[in-house]
């Protein structure tokens, strides 16, 4: 029996589906949190918090209002974390690949090792080996031990998929092997470093376990102060708070993905 | 390519300028508080007025009792805290453990005896009663408990909640007076724990932090905790909620502020305490419901809404000392009892 | 070297007292927050990964309308913290969450209710931030299957399953393997879920927490640190190994 339609058709078309089926239920709940915040509907529960008002620009007051410590401190984080994951990561990177020394592959091993050590445990061993070393500054390295291993990657991989050869070209017409390195390959790599950074932003940006742990009243991040918000705030207020934590990370996400999802995706691969 | 490299500079740029504004304003005036919960008790609107009075900033913290005083203790060497707050057992204990110093603000007298150390190492700035807090719409056709022995009901299934006493001070007021209730002493925890586990087949979940607003909204049908959490819900928040006195009987609670020792901001953190005896703070605190220790801090509209007095002449207070004496113990105990391996 | 130092620190903070780590694999509480935890991570790393090969597959070889925003939608969770998870959960699948009003809306029973805070309800939303990782890790590896050779064996004469076994699968099997991997850690380390949604389920992370700040047992907590980091380093090693 002949079928109407191919199966490699009816297979793809289901395919499709999946995926789409996939995003939508990915994405439901991030609709649902969005409209606690916008419609006033009182059906998953009311305010809490004293004389908010009605409508959506009361909730997020009060949320800048207790958390704009945290949200300055995230920022403050995150753009001390992003220029030193990028200058100290896109230089090891290049030197692994490209004038790796003995043992590079034993230090490009041990960076890559938090990816696959528990948030927890790295946060617990910054505490009990804190000291009196200042909060923030354990916090930064915390999150670049997170973030380092990303700019390795993507820099990495966009080394790989650059010809060595242009690099040696150069050389061979006298130039140096550093201004070679700047003059030639930097200026390839920029949208590497591009999406590494934005990478670095969204994973420091949305950091938890390391950045609770370590947290005081003083220094905290805003995902952290969000658990309280989760925890004892009324629902329409986290879910402003949520709205508040998603805004940078959405347009960063998009300009991942317009950059290169691919560089990403293998990025993200072990 | 040049679509990107502008957009990369102008998003360094701007977080670059947010940096140094960011350094600026961390130089502003702060007291740490341990236990500073925005929703609870009203601190948010306390630390807000305080914040537009004096232009101090006091910031959140979620810690619970027990949680704030065994941050302190770890953090004696290097003091992060410039005070903390807590529920009185727990309070008298981190004195006891000389994690406070003295301090006595402003208006010192006005606190009761009992109510206070007599060295000024902990002082109650307002109280709460342990009762039933019932979301009577969540109960689905389940008649309103009356004491604690209703609770036990098969009826309550799923339906009880109280926080993990090993985290905040309220539940462990309970746990311990409940103790007490069933005939239990300081070194005998059995009748307390025995009736907590029999509790135990009726309740939903030990929290680790205040589900106030998972009881407004019907998550949790019944809280014990404190009464004033209670009245909020039905009268600022308009949930569907009565608060119920147990027939048994029932227990008042002090909660309480300590100064850190070696507070970093011990100058501000002073004028912080004389001013939460302040008229203004108590009222602000008053909106919570929870009793200012002030007298006549409490207006009158405010007080109607209140149980009668009948009821909570059932109310007696518990002997801070030995709870503080036994805190570490009960914990302990409750933690093996009823939450038993992996649960 | 701010890896190095942290980890150094953390094992001599614990191996100074051996007592601790007899403790942790001891007693019940412990032993079996780190069973659940090798459980739970396990489980929902096979389940992410087999719920992941048709939307990886699909991104990586199929071009269609819209592509791009649904692969954005995918991957958005990847940067949501465990308790922006833990919280969606509840918004869902809480005791008044939208999917049991929904439900009793449309069916007149109210479904679901509350099970954000069963096992389901926690492994549900463990399979929310480790399907996104899942699917990614995949597609980088789906892009750069050889169909060809499929082609050819079936050319040659070879039957579906025969090609299955013979042709997909090992070139397959590195990819779902680093894939594992990478969602076994992830779930290994996830705390923000379990600090929101855990009811009587414990995993490592919380204990850990627990025995941190409301204990002050440094010991148990530093020793339950190194166990789980070994356990977690050491399946993600072994998997990554064969995957080579």
């Amino acid at each position: 029996m002949s079928l109407p339609v191919s199966p490699r058709k009816v297979a793809r078309a289901a395919g499709i589906a999946v995926a789409v089926s996939l995003a939508a239920c990915l994405v439901a709940p991030l609709v649902v949190t969005a409209a606690g915040a916008f419609v006033d509907a009182d059906w998953y529960g009311k305010r809490s918090e004293g004389a908010l008002g009605t409508g959506a620009a009361g909730l997020f007051r009060y949320v800048l209002g207790i958390w704009s410590n945290a949200l300055l401190t995230s920022l403050r984080l995150v753009g001390t974390v992003v220029p030193l994951a990028l200058l100290i990561g896109a230089p090891a990177a290049f030197a692994f690949r490209r004038r790796p020394f003995p043992g590079s592959a034993f230090v490009e091993a041990l960076a890559m090792t938090p990816l696959a050590i528990p948030g927890i445990a790295l946060a617990v061993g910054l505490l009990l080996g804190a000291g009196r070393a200042p909060r923030f500054g354990l916090l930064v390295a915390g999150h670049l031990a997170y973030t380092l291993p990303l700019v390795l990657k993507t820099i990495s991989n966009a080394l790989e998929r650059e010809r060595a050869d242009l690099e040696r070209a150069a050389r061979s017409l006298g130039a140096g092997p550093w201004q070679a390195a700047a003059w030639v390959t930097l200026p390839r790599l920029v949208p590497g470093l591009v999406l590494s950074a934005l990478l670095v932003f969204a994973v420091s940006w949305g950091e938890f376990n390391v950045s609770f742990l370590l947290a005081t009243p003083l220094v905290q991040t805003f995902p952290a102060g969000l658990y309280t918000t989760y925890t004892t705030n009324s629902f329409p207020v986290a879910a402003a708070a949520t709205l508040i934590f998603l805004a940078p990370i959405v347009p960063a996400f998009l300009a991942i993905q317009a950059l290169g999802g691919e560089e990403f995706r293998r990025g993200l691969s072990s | 390519m040049p679509r990107i490299a502008p957009g990369f500079l102008s998003r360094t740029s701007l977080v670059f300028v947010l940096l140094t504004a960011a350094r600026g304003l961390a130089d502003e005036r702060v007291v740490v508080q341990y236990d500073c919960i925005p929703n609870y008790a009203n601190w948010g609107g306390v630390t807000a007025l305080y914040k537009a009075t004096s232009g101090v900033t006091v910031p959140p913290d979620p810690k619970g009792s027990s949680v704030a005083m065994a941050a302190l203790e770890k953090e004696r060497e290097n003091p992060v805290a410039d005070c903390a707050y807590y529920s009185g057992a727990i309070g008298f204990q981190a004195a006891r453990k000389g994690l406070h110093q003295p301090y006595k603000p402003k208006g010192w007298e006005k606190i009761p005896a009992a109510l206070k150390d007599p060295d000024g190492l902990w002082w109650t700035v307002h109280t709460g009663t342990i009762a039933l807090v019932v979301n009577t719409k969540a109960l689905s056709g389940a008649p309103i408990p009356k004491s604690f022995a209703d609770l036990l009901k098969a009826e309550y299934k799923g339906k009880v909640a109280y926080d993990d006493p090993t985290w905040g001070g309220t539940s462990f007021t309970f746990v311990y007076g409940l103790n007490e209730l069933m005939g239990g002493t300081d070194e005998d925890f059995r009748p307390g724990l025995a009736w907590l586990k029999k509790l135990d087949a009726n309740i939903s979940s030990y929290p680790r932090e205040s589900i106030y607003n998972a009881v407004l909204r019907g998550e949790v049908p019944i809280w014990i905790n404190a009464d004033g959490n209670g009245y909020k819900m039905k009268y600022v928040d308009g949930g569907p909620v009565e608060v119920v006195i147990p027939a048994e009987g029932t227990f008042t609670m002090p909660l309480v502020m300590g100064l850190a020792k070696g507070a970093p901001h011990a100058d501000e953190a002073k004028k912080y305490f004389d001013w939460l005896l302040s008229p203004a703070a108590q009222a602000e605190f008053a909106k919570s419901f929870f009793r200012p220790v002030v007298a006549g801090a409490l207006p009158a509209d405010l007080a109607a809404k209140f149980l009668p007095e009948a009821d909570y002449r059932k109310a007696r207070a518990l002997d801070l000392s030995k709870m503080a004496s036994s805190a570490d113990a009960l914990k302990r105990a409750w933690l093996d009892e009823i939450r038993g391996n992996g649960r | 070297m701010c890896v190095v130092w942290p980890l150094a620190r953390l094992a001599a903070g614990t191996f100074s007292s051996p007592r601790a780590f007899l403790e942790v694999l001891a007693a019940g509480r412990y032993r079996t927050s780190l069973v659940n935890s090798l459980a739970l991570s396990a489980g929902a790393a096979l389940v992410s990964v087999a719920l992941a090969l048709v939307p990886a597959w699909v991104f990586a070889r199929e071009r269609f309308p819209g592509r791009d925003l649904v692969r954005t939608a995918v991957s958005l969770p990847l940067t949501f913290s465990g308790v922006l998870v833990g919280f969606l959960a509840i918004v869902m699948l809480g005791r008044i969450g939208a999917v049991p009003k929904l439900a009793g809306l449309v069916t007149g029973r109210e479904l679901f209710a509350g099970s954000a805070f069963t096992l389901s309800g926690l492994f549900l939303a463990y399979l929310y931030f480790e399907i996104p990782r899942a699917v990614m890790t995949l597609e980088a590896a789906f892009r750069h299957f050889p169909l060809e050779l499929e082609a050819a064996a079936r050319s040659l004469g070879a039957g579906p399953f025969a090609r299955l076994f013979h042709v997909t699968l090992p070139y397959a099997a590195p990819a779902l393997l680093s894939t594992l991997a990478v969602t076994f850690s992830a779930s290994m380390g996830s705390f923000g879920v379990a600090l929101v949604l855990s009811r009587r389920f414990t995993v490592a992370p919380l204990e850990i927490y627990t025995e941190l700040t409301a204990f002050l047992n440094d010991a148990v907590a530093g020793a339950l640190c190194v166990v789980l980091a070994a356990l977690t380093f050491c399946v993600d090693r072994l998997l990554t190994r064969r995957a080579a």
